[in-house]
């Protein structure tokens, strides 16, 4: 195993672009090299010290020493469906990952790739087609072999409008066509260059492969999970409750140990903690710093934890159409009141680092962004001058956010803008009147939440487009700038990543301009915790817990006497 | 007589049942959230670029969203008449299926609730109220107060540090079924029995105490002691009887309430019952089972209601032929 | 011996503001095996307290604070209530005021007397419902196989008074105490629940407590009567004398407030007085046209008044050698003769 579990690991979802940047970059720079050969291939992303090497001699008889056992594992949410192409959460997602489901390939926690079910891949020249060497002699839990046949199925799927998959928008956009080269072989052609396209099908909510005909067309309703080819198969789901898998014992990469796992809903973080005390879970995600803190010290025992450091991401989203932010002066007023170390320190109790941006600090994109468009950081002096200045006659601010997490987000923000002279009307609603209040445009600043997927374009200013300002739940703010939509629609064909930088300096220097949105971004801390007697469980830096032969995760986790 | 009454009042329920169908229909259309995201396989917000519109329009016609609303009131009542509540939207399974593959958990926890609160609360009540100011009525007081002052997710998490961290002698989590093991059983029903059972109970003494005070200077009272009756029969057959005419009006409302499941209780246990279902399914935004579950537990709560009346013309012969 | 034998009987009540009442003063009285015995006065005046006295069934904040209660020569006050539930419903019965709230609406009226059997003597619910059933055919019930398993509200009151007269007379007791059994009914009713009450008492030898407010009635039933006023008793005579010659001013004046052939009715002027703060001495000279200064500071014992002299009343002297010794008046000035002073 690549490292047993330790106490805190910095893995940052920063961190992780900042490598797969950084690879890009790499490819990029090869790119002149005048050999037929296929650029970017496996070798940049394969992990040199691969736990599949463990699996082999000695296996056997340390197989039979480990064997057996129900784990129980105290779930903070369930899964909503056990549909491989429905993922509605992260935890939906990193159940199926740990269990049952598996992509082609996967990232590292050091921000590389690694192969999965994949286990080379290579792109041509100009990056329009990626070509995947399937891993031979890999069993779905049917018994059957799984081949190129399969993953063409399962991708055609994914990209069928129809079947309504989490990962259509992923992929439908990138991909021509998908077809078998052979057994093994599976040919991905994209639409114009595509250089992260592995990373986009790394994620297991966008692409796992099932046999072929695991579903109807249009199934979008299941109650039985699917097969798949991890270490565990499908059970059972009861909903509102447990998700429950077990041993596959012609796993590719080897018997796993545990019997059987139920991953149980156990929706309080006290409740966790306390079970996990009295042994009846094993394992527990997202317990309370409180309960970690208590560990550490000593004053719980015989249980150890570790945290999982998570980078959050934020948005402050300001209504273009609302008649006190549709004044440009209002809205930078707003930016300089809000300092997001101060954001971090009241709602966060300052866990975590701030990054205050919307790309990994040091990143190309990050030194791009610094070019182009000096950081507004929290100045109240600024922010009451242009205020005084501005349009702004006293209407009251409607700061919405939703209950829970967005509660300390709100009160933060809202002491903030008071400070500087705004009225603000705070309204923390359930979670479904969030959504409908944003989609709807009933607010005038809000917290959206993100995430970081390795192209800032891509993942981010995308939504941005015009188009996108209609439909629900995508372009908050409503803003619309038809020559900022002709600059992003630009970007997708673009190959080089300077072009690409030049053209990210446009479109950020657009939206800088135009103030619509206060980014805010930080690190933080999520703890499990597991029963001393229990080995080898392992989670990934940013709160999953992978499957086998990469994360080490629940395939390898055996109950020590 | 008892019969011809009992069907007279089933009969009178129908235009609550009428009413109540109507609101648990709208509240799922004013519960924001998008059905039709939900109906192809999405909980959560943010997520609709992933769907094409094509595939969103088609789902927005099969689900008749633009349908006239009392067209929509029509079409799932009378489904519903069928005992068809739909199936949910994010998996295959019939909501009547999950409601009543739930139910036996709730069921058994709403008994033994009742079970151990009646238990406590019976002798206690009578006791307090026939010994009135002595220490049996304090301790009595005690738990009342404890009951209504303290909230059960409190109580709860004590029981549970005690149980289960501390001593260890009780699972503090889920649900084993009774034909699985019936001992593991009792166990996971213990602690929310508690629980549940103090907070009923809490009720019912300080319910059952006045009255028994009031019906302690009835005239029978004393026509009972002129006979030469022994204390025991003066209470527990003249007193116990008429009191309990009244408790069981007020027992109706509570029982009804616990077989709804306590959200609370049933989220910190991780128990598998209805009002946890409930719950979930707000969270998920699977329309489909939250209409089926509060439509289903409004059911129940009227038929408690109903048979509450039954039981109370059971108990009460006067009742009979008014 | 007398079968009850009340000796200086007082009651107090503890009042919940901390005071106290003295619901029944000093009362004594004698009622001997088979007599029936009219106990008369206006409400408040304590009779129904010196009944539920004699039962010791006083609610908790009443308390016998003297005297002595001699049931066939033996202290009921200084009984155990386990002792005193032996008797009750046994030796002494009671029949109370109000037959629609006496009786258990739960039950039926045939379980309400046949548990008195099995309360007392030990027997099985056959033979107490055949006894039960035998005790509603004695009070003149109806189809009383039928009445067993009604329920109290499917009667009528007198029907249902029956019911309590049968329960109360179920256990043949020596004493049975009746308080107010008609008032709540309507005369006709009245008339018939009196005559089952009469009947039985003369079938069974029983000694009867009436008590009543309504003097008619105790005239044509009872063979004694004692009067009371303001918790003590004023006058106790035997009850052909008692309305032919009252010896006590009140009894006088209860006399002429009902309506009687050929006089006129004149109520007792004034009101009877807060039991809280009695009057000093006689506690009726308030009211009596007769009070002097002596009554106003001296309460009068209750004592053996002189017969009025035989010539003048030839209609008592015929009675005088029975019971003439035992006419008893709390008066320091007892009336001689029809209304006027001695």
């Amino acid at each position: 195993m690549k490292s047993s579990a330790t106490w805190v690991r910095f893995l940052t979802g920063a961190g992780i672009g900042a490598v797969l940047l950084a690879v890009a970059a790499a490819c990029g720079a090869e790119e002149p090299t005048p050999t037929a050969a296929p650029t970017p291939t496996a070798e940049f992303f394969e992990v040199s010290d691969s736990p599949i090497g463990d699996v082999g001699v000695g296996e056997a008889e340390k197989w039979e020493e480990r064997q057996g056992g129900t784990l129980i594992f105290g779930s903070a949410k369930e899964v909503t469906s056990p549909h491989p192409y429905t993922t509605s959460s992260s935890v939906d997602g990193h159940t199926k990952e740990a269990t049952w489901l598996e992509p082609l390939l996967q990232l590292t926690g050091d921000g590389g790739l690694a192969p999965v079910l994949a286990t080379s891949w290579v792109a041509n020249e100009d990056l329009t087609e990626w070509t995947f060497h399937l891993r031979e002699g890999v069993l779905f839990h049917t018994g059957q072999e799984m081949t190129s046949a399969d993953v063409v199925w399962s991708a055609n799927y994914v990209m069928d409008a129809n079947n309504a998959a989490r990962g259509h928008g992923d992929m439908a956009p990138l991909v021509r066509s998908v077809e078998a080269v052979d057994k093994y072989t599976v040919k991905f052609n994209m639409v114009g260059s595509q250089p992260s396209f592995p990373i986009i099908i790394s994620d297991i909510s966008v692409l796992s492969i099932i046999p072929v005909g695991a579903l109807e067309p249009g199934e979008i309703k299941v109650s039985v999970g699917t097969p798949g080819t991890g270490p565990f198969k499908f059970d059972e789901w009861v909903p509102a409750s447990k998700t429950v898998v077990v041993r596959f014992d012609d796993y590719w990469g080897g018997k796993p140990y545990l019997e059987k796992i139920v991953f149980q809903l156990i929706a309080s973080a006290t409740g966790r903690g306390n079970a996990l005390r009295t042994r009846e879970l094993q394992i527990a995600e997202r317990l309370s710093p409180i309960f970690a803190g208590r560990v550490e010290s000593g004053d719980i025992g015989a249980i150890e934890v570790s945290a999982a450091t998570l980078s959050g991401y934020r948005r402050m989203m300001f209504n273009v159409d609302s008649p006190i932010f549709d004044d440009i002066d209002v809205r930078l007023a707003a930016m300089y009141a809000m300092d997001m170390q101060k954001l971090l320190d009241e709602a966060f109790f300052g866990l975590g680092t701030l990054m205050d941006a919307a790309v990994p600090p040091g990143s190309v994109w990050d030194e791009a962004l610094r070019e182009c468009c000096p950081r507004r950081t929290g100045d109240p002096e600024k922010a009451r001058a242009i205020l005084a200045a501005s349009s702004y006659a006293g209407e009251r601010v409607r700061l919405v956010v939703g209950r829970g997490q967005g509660e300390p987000i709100g009160e933060s923000i809202s002491r903030q803008l008071r400070e500087v002279g705004f009225e603000v009307d705070l309204q923390v609603l359930e979670s479904g009147v969030y959504d409908e209040k944003q989609s709807t445009g009933d607010f005038d600043l809000t917290p959206k939440s993100a995430s970081w997927g390795g192209d800032p374009v891509i993942d981010g200013a995308g939504r941005w487009r015009c188009e996108l300002a209609e439909r629900v739940n995508n372009n908050q703010s409503r803003y619309c700038n038809p020559e900022l939509d002709v600059l992003i629609d630009n970007y997708y064909g673009l190959t080089d990543l300077d072009d690409k930088l030049v053209q990210y300096k446009k479109i950020a220097t657009i939206l800088y301009d135009a103030a619509v949105t206060k980014h805010m971004g930080w690190n933080f801390t999520r703890f499990f915790g597991w029963n001393d007697n229990v080995k080898g469980f392992e989670h990934r830096g940013e709160g999953g817990y992978t499957r086998g032969p990469v994360g080490g995760g629940l395939w390898r986790v055996y109950f020590e006497d | 007589m008892l019969i011809r009454y009992s069907i007279r009042r089933l009969l009178e329920t129908i235009p609550t049942l009428f009413i109540i169908s109507v609101i648990v229909f709208s509240l799922v259309l004013l519960i924001p959230g998008d059905r039709v995201l939900v109906m192809l396989g999405y909980s959560g917000g943010d997520i609709a670029d992933v769907i094409s519109p094509e595939v969103y329009a088609a789902m927005e016609i099969r689900l008749g969203v633009h349908d006239p609303i009392p067209v929509q009131y029509w079409r799932w009542l009378s489904r519903a008449l069928q005992g068809d509540l739909g199936t949910s939207a994010l998996h295959s399974i019939p909501v009547i299926d999950i409601i009543l593959g739930r139910l036996p958990a709730t069921l058994y926890l709403a008994f033994a609730s009742i079970f151990f609160g009646a238990l406590l609360a019976i002798p206690l009540g009578v006791a307090a109220a026939v010994r009135q100011g002595t220490w049996v009525d304090r301790l009595a007081n005690g738990i009342v107060l404890f009951g209504l002052v303290t909230p059960g997710f409190w109580v709860a998490l004590m029981l549970v540090l005690l149980f289960g961290v501390y001593l260890g002698w009780l699972p503090t989590i889920g649900y084993t079924a009774p034909q699985d093991d019936f001992v593991q059983f009792v166990k996971h029903l213990t602690l929310p029995t508690i629980v549940l059972g103090l907070d009923f109970a809490a009720n019912l003494i300080r319910f059952i105490r006045t009255d028994f005070l009031e019906q302690m200077r009835e005239d029978y009272v004393r026509t009972a002691r002129a006979k030469g009756l022994s204390e025991r029969l003066v209470i527990w057959k003249h007193i116990f009887k008429n009191s309990m005419l009244a408790t069981v009006t007020v027992l109706g409302f509570d029982i009804s309430r616990l077989l709804g499941g306590s959200t609370v209780i049933e989220t910190l246990f991780a128990y598998p019952g209805i009002s946890f279902l409930l719950i979930q399914s707000i969270f998920n935004r699977d329309f489909a089972t939250v209409q089926g579950v509060v439509l289903f537990l409004a059911m129940i709560v009227i038929f408690m209601n109903y048979l509450a009346d039954i039981l109370y013309a059971l108990l009460n012969p006067r009742i009979r032929y008014e | 011996m007398a079968i009850l034998d009340v000796r200086n009987l007082t009651v107090d009540f503890n009042l919940d503001d901390g005071g106290t009442l003295r619901a029944v003063d000093d009362s004594s009285f004698t009622i001997e095996r088979g007599e029936v015995m009219g106990l008369v006065g206006e409400s408040g005046s304590g009779k129904s307290v010196t009944a539920l006295a004699i039962m010791r069934l006083l609610d908790s904040q009443a308390d016998i604070t003297a005297g002595q209660i001699l049931f066939d020569g033996e202290d009921l006050a200084a009984k155990s209530e386990a002792e005193m539930r032996a008797i009750r419903g046994r030796r002494i019965s009671m029949v109370f005021q109000e037959p629609m709230t006496s009786l258990n609406p739960a039950y039926t009226v045939g379980d309400q007397v046949s548990e008195v059997f099995r309360a007392h003597f030990d027997m099985g619910f056959g033979e107490s419902k055949q006894r039960a059933i035998e005790m509603f055919e004695r009070v003149k019930i109806p189809q009383p196989k039928d009445t067993y398993g009604k329920f109290p509200h499917e009667f009528s009151g007198g029907m249902r008074q029956r019911v309590m007269i049968a329960i109360a007379l179920a256990c043949g007791p020596d004493l049975l105490i009746a308080d107010e059994p008609t008032t709540a009914l309507d005369v006709t009713i009245q008339a018939q629940v009196l005559s089952v009450i009469q009947d039985l008492q003369r079938d069974m030898g029983l000694a009867l407590l009436f008590i009543s407010h309504d003097l008619e009635v105790v005239a044509q039933l009872c063979d004694k009567v004692a009067v009371m006023y303001g918790a003590r008793i004023m006058e106790v005579s035997e009850s052909t004398e008692l309305f032919s010659s009252p010896r006590h001013p009140y009894t006088d004046g209860l006399l002429r407030s009902i309506p009687r052939r050929g006089q006129p009715l004149t109520p007792i002027a004034g009101t009877i007085f807060d039991l809280r703060s009695p009057p000093d001495g006689c506690r009726f000279h308030p009211r009596c046209p007769y009070a002097e200064d002596r009554c106003r500071r001296e309460m009068p014992e209750l004592r053996v008044v002189e017969p009025v002299a035989a010539s003048t009343d030839p209609g008592s002297s015929g009675d005088s050698g029975g019971t003439g010794d035992r006419r008893q008046a709390a008066c320091h000035f007892p009336l001689t003769g029809a209304g006027a002073k001695a």
